[in-house]
């Protein structure tokens, strides 16, 4: 089983190290809290209800199958990670990655993994790179107010942003990474593989169309909040918080398309004394199995196309990893993101906050 | 001898909130700093940077707006709140102190999401204002509900200073005041304000250094049209893994905050020459 102990004893170490670093600014060794012999590795993800469908579907099954000792720790924080690998001491092994973190931390924050276990085909093209392997997707999409569009849904991105034929509030992710900048020149008639690279002034001029009745939410609890108090006729959600908020009763429809193809990776935190258990764990946790019985445990699909998880009609209402809707779905350019992030990132703080 | 026997006790009954305090503020702070300055070359690029991007002066000037604004606010309410305090007897007054101190029982991410339920388009505050036919005010997402989250949490940082310095006022300054003749509005706008204004400065500064560096509720409440200092840091921090420009940032925040603690500490000495025999209470 899983046990606590380990965590403990990390945390332990880790306030005796900054305890020697304040006093003395010298690095501890740091020898003291990993023991040899019995292998072990801690996965950090993103918490709740999410890290327990993993727990259930990846880390209890890899353990029980290999014998490592697996902590799982939650939320990511990738401030705390370039800490630790500045540092030179890091404690986390496996590390959840949004998909734009992958190339943008390849090599520098990220170790490069062996995907000789791993067949590309099996996953979404382009998903699997160097130094991550995707674990789970989702798709980005509008949810629109049954009540208010139910006599005429929209069909298309450019209804979102078109307050004129679909008079109402408007909803949306405040992080870019989302995929805001690229859905709002999709709506303006620029075609999937020509986004890129994206032209800010054109989007925002989109995106200035609707901020005005915009809320912007930042969390996913946040989404399911809004869908259920009915704060926005139409907003840019998670497919699975879609199928929570429907589920509690929101009166919210999916519209497929146009919806963003997102995914998050396994990724190894560059120095990891434990690389070996943690590419033992990254191919344990996409294979067919697990797989299956992730996307059963919690509405997000598999990242694994191969895997086969049995859904209800309401489930599958909002399965982003469904041929159908993956059909009508577009794939943010990750390396393009990687390159440019901070640059992204920086233009939509000047536009969201300026 | 033993007085300065009993001193070096005392330094030793320090050393262990002293340690605290080094490790994990003086280096922490010192670190960022640090490195605001020596990264990517040593110099005042960071800095440079900081002024010449609209977005950050934009935020700053708003986030230093916002302050000011709950300062104002939370002073207006507070100020007759902390007076009746002190005019009332033991029983009321602890009833009244209990109301100020009952949000400081619960955990600030409970009453920010309490005001979400309370602001949202369809809860009691936007109810009632409706009532008073004015409907459709934004409240969730705007500056003005997080003006009023800000401005409830805020407000015991207001008002315990303040009751304080009230009640160490004697009263019969007043009284004699009215026996020179002097109207009730004069004798409390010459005697009783000025002996006031010590913690009136506390709690200002009080209110407004904690609204300076305000990060869940604006973020819990406002939209990114609203958001302060605090949340750029965190973009800053989370997202683009900038330290070095986050550490800019946080220094000219820790240099306002000095600038204004000099500075109201001059003041109140200058306003109030007899402030300093007040119980110390004015040397924030």
């Amino acid at each position: 089983m899983r046990s606590t102990i380990p965590r403990t004893a990390l945390l332990a170490g880790a306030v005796g190290v900054a305890l020697l670093a304040g006093c003395s600014s010298t690095p501890a060794d740091g020898g003291s809290s990993d023991g040899g012999g019995d292998q072990r590795l801690t996965f950090v993800t993103y918490g709740s209800a999410f890290q327990e469908a993993q727990e259930k579907s990846m880390v209890d099954p890899f353990i029980a199958e290999t014998g490592i000792d697996v902590t799982v720790e939650s939320p990511v924080d990738p401030a705390k990670l370039k800490v630790m690998v500045e540092a030179g001491n890091p404690t986390w092994d496996v590390y959840l990655a949004g998909q734009q973190d992958v190339p943008a931390y390849c090599g520098t924050l990220f170790e490069e993994l062996d995907l000789s276990n791993i067949d590309e085909a099996d996953f979404a093209p382009g998903t699997v790179e160097k130094c991550g392997v995707p674990v789970d997707t989702y798709s980005y999409m509008v949810a629109y107010n049954e009540e208010k569009y139910g006599d005429n849904p929209p069909t298309s991105i450019a209804d979102f942003f078109d307050l004129e034929k679909f008079p109402g509030t408007r909803s949306m992710g405040s992080d870019p990474a989302e995929g805001n900048l690229e859905l709002a020149l999709l709506a303006d008639g620029v075609a999937p593989d020509e986004l890129y690279p994206l032209d800010y002034d054109r989007a925002f001029t989109v995106l200035d169309k609707v901020k005005a009745d915009t809320v912007f939410w930042s969390s996913g609890a946040e989404q399911v909040a809004i869908m259920e108090e009915q704060r926005a006729d139409m907003i840019l959600v998670w497919s699975g918080r879609g199928y929570e908020a429907v589920q509690n009763g929101a009166p919210y429809a999916p519209m497929w398309e146009d919806n963003s193809y997102h995914w998050a990776s396994l990724a190894i935190v560059k120095g990891s004394p434990n690389r070996e258990a943690a590419q033992q764990f990254i191919d344990f946790a996409v294979s067919q199995g697990p797989q299956t019985v992730w996307a059963e445990s919690i509405a997000y699909g598999p990242a694994n196309l191969t895997a086969t998880p049995k859904l209800d009609a309401a489930a599958s209402a909002w399965d982003s990893s469904l041929q159908e809707h993956r059909d009508l779905s577009w794939q943010i350019d990750n390396a393009w993101w990687g390159e440019n992030q901070d640059e992204v990132v920086q233009r939509w703080t000047d536009w969201s906050a300026g | 001898m033993s007085s300065a026997r009993s001193r070096g006790w005392a330094v030793l009954l320090l050393l262990p909130a002293l340690v605290v305090v080094l490790v994990f503020f003086v280096y922490p702070v010192f670190a960022l700093s640090a490195r605001s300055f020596l990264e990517p070359t040593p110099g005042f690029s960071q800095y440079v940077d900081l002024v010449t991007n609209e977005t950050t002066v934009t935020i700053l000037v708003r986030t230093l707006v916002v302050a000011l604004l709950v300062t104002v606010v939370t002073l207006l309410l507070a100020y007759p709140y902390a007076y009746l305090m002190s005019l009332f007897g033991p029983g009321m007054r602890t009833f009244l102190l209990f109301l100020v101190l009952l949000p400081f029982w619960s955990s600030l991410m409970a009453r920010t999401f309490a005001w979400i339920v309370l602001l949202q388009p369809s809860g009691p505050v936007a109810g009632f204002l409706g009532f008073l036919g004015l409907d459709g005010v934004k409240l969730l997402g705007s500056q003005l509900g997080v003006t009023i989250a800000m401005t409830q949490v805020l407000l015991p940082f207001m008002v315990l200073p303040l009751f304080n310095t009230m009640t160490g006022i004697d009263r019969r300054l007043l009284s004699a005041a009215h026996s020179m003749g002097a109207s009730r509005f004069r004798a409390f706008r010459t005697v009783y304000l000025p002996l006031s204004v010590p913690g009136v400065a506390a709690g200002s500064v009080l209110v407004f250094i904690l609204s300076l560096g305000f990060w869940v509720t604006p973020r819990l409440i406002g939209s990114p049209q609203q958001s302060l200092v605090g949340q750029l840091i965190e973009t800053k921090v989370g997202k683009l893994l900038d330290f070095p420009g986050a550490g800019a940032i946080s220094v000219v925040l820790l240099v306002i905050t000095v600038v204004l603690l000099l500075a109201v500490g001059g003041g109140v000495r200058a306003l109030v020459p007899g402030a300093k025999t007040d119980g110390g209470r004015d040397d924030g």
